[in-house]
């Protein structure tokens, strides 16, 4: 059915909700975050601020900055980042290989997608560590710091 | 260290050499931080007395990998370090192209020669023919496969004639 319109603009190249609701979302990595669950918009200035993630069952969500969307295409919606929280879990390995343990939890710089720190659970009985992010080498599969062990145990000390 | 004579003559001392009875059996870990199995041999040049490379166990079911020193990034240990990540690893990951559709996993890796660079992925999915992809149209290798805006090949269904 033909609408009319009173927008003043030419409507032909826009999206609606229904085009990014339900849609797949991914990361720069190629990780399938999760599923836009909500389209986020300022109630004064009627921007569009970002997305809210539905990444399954009991898992927490996500919000997206629309400054971290890349493009919006017709099965998924693609990010120009990685997401950093979902570094949550990840095998942490010093410069030389050896296990430190498992990131527990992440710290970021205010609400931006940049590690601060992160937590680093090592057991049940042994006390969490911590690493600044100029620790980490590299965050692929898991988690490469670029320094030995002993050195982060040492950093945790004092 | 055990007191010991040396006899060496351009050779770095004892203490700043490997045992590498030592590495045997450790983690090998590719550039993400994947652990791609245990390095089960070491592999000397039988001439030039220089390590040549790694055979890397992946366990019963799996090919092991021979990887070059070329390779290698670090060696401890406690492990090695890759420089890379190995691509016959690809085996199996989804391939995702710029609309977000899943085209197939990757079945099979094309490689040049021998080394890690790969030349072009075959891509098989349920009841679809087999595509190939080249190199020049992967945007990214992470987690999935990315492919990039310019790739718009057609999957055929099996039943259809090439």
């Amino acid at each position: 059915m033909q609408s009319k319109s009173i927008s003043g603009k030419n409507l032909n190249r826009t999206i609606t909700s229904d085009d990014i609701l339900g849609k797949e979302v991914i990361d720069l990595d190629g990780r399938f975050i999760g599923v836009v669950e909500k389209v986020l918009i300022d109630p004064i200035d009627l921007d569009f601020i970002g997305i809210d993630v539905d990444k399954g069952f009991l898992k927490k969500g996500l919000s997206i900055g629309k400054n971290y969307i890349d493009r919006i295409s017709d099965a998924a919606i693609f990010l120009k980042i990685r997401v950093v929280y979902e570094i949550k879990g990840m095998t942490v390995f010093d410069k030389i290989g050896a296990k430190v343990g498992v990131v527990s939890d992440i710290e970021l710089l205010g609400n931006r997608n940049k590690i601060k720190n992160i937590y680093i659970r090592r057991g049940v009985i042994k006390k969490d560590l911590t690493a600044p992010a100029e620790f980490i080498e590299i965050i692929g599969h898991n988690v490469i710091l670029s320094i030995k062990k002993e050195k982060l145990l040492s950093y945790n000390k004092s | 260290m055990k007191d010991h004579h040396r006899i060496t003559k351009k050779e770095n001392s004892l203490d700043n050499t490997l045992n590498l009875g030592n590495s045997l059996n450790v983690k090998v870990i590719s550039e993400n931080g994947f652990i791609v199995g245990k390095a089960s041999q070491i592999r000397i040049h039988p001439t030039k007395m220089c390590i040549e490379g790694i055979l890397v166990s992946r366990g019963i079911f799996k090919k092991p990998l021979y990887i070059g020193v070329s390779y290698i990034k670090r060696l401890s240990h406690e492990s090695f370090i890759l420089k890379i990540n190995p691509s016959t690893l690809l085996k199996g990951k989804n391939v995702v192209d710029t609309n977000g559709k899943i085209l197939g996993k990757v079945k099979k890796i094309v490689r040049k020669e021998h080394a890690n660079d790969i030349k072009e992925l075959v891509v098989k999915s349920l009841l679809r023919k087999e595509i190939i992809i080249a190199i020049s149209n992967i945007k990214s290798i992470g987690e999935n496969i990315l492919l990039n805006s310019n790739y718009h090949a057609k999957q055929k269904h099996i039943w259809k004639k090439s």
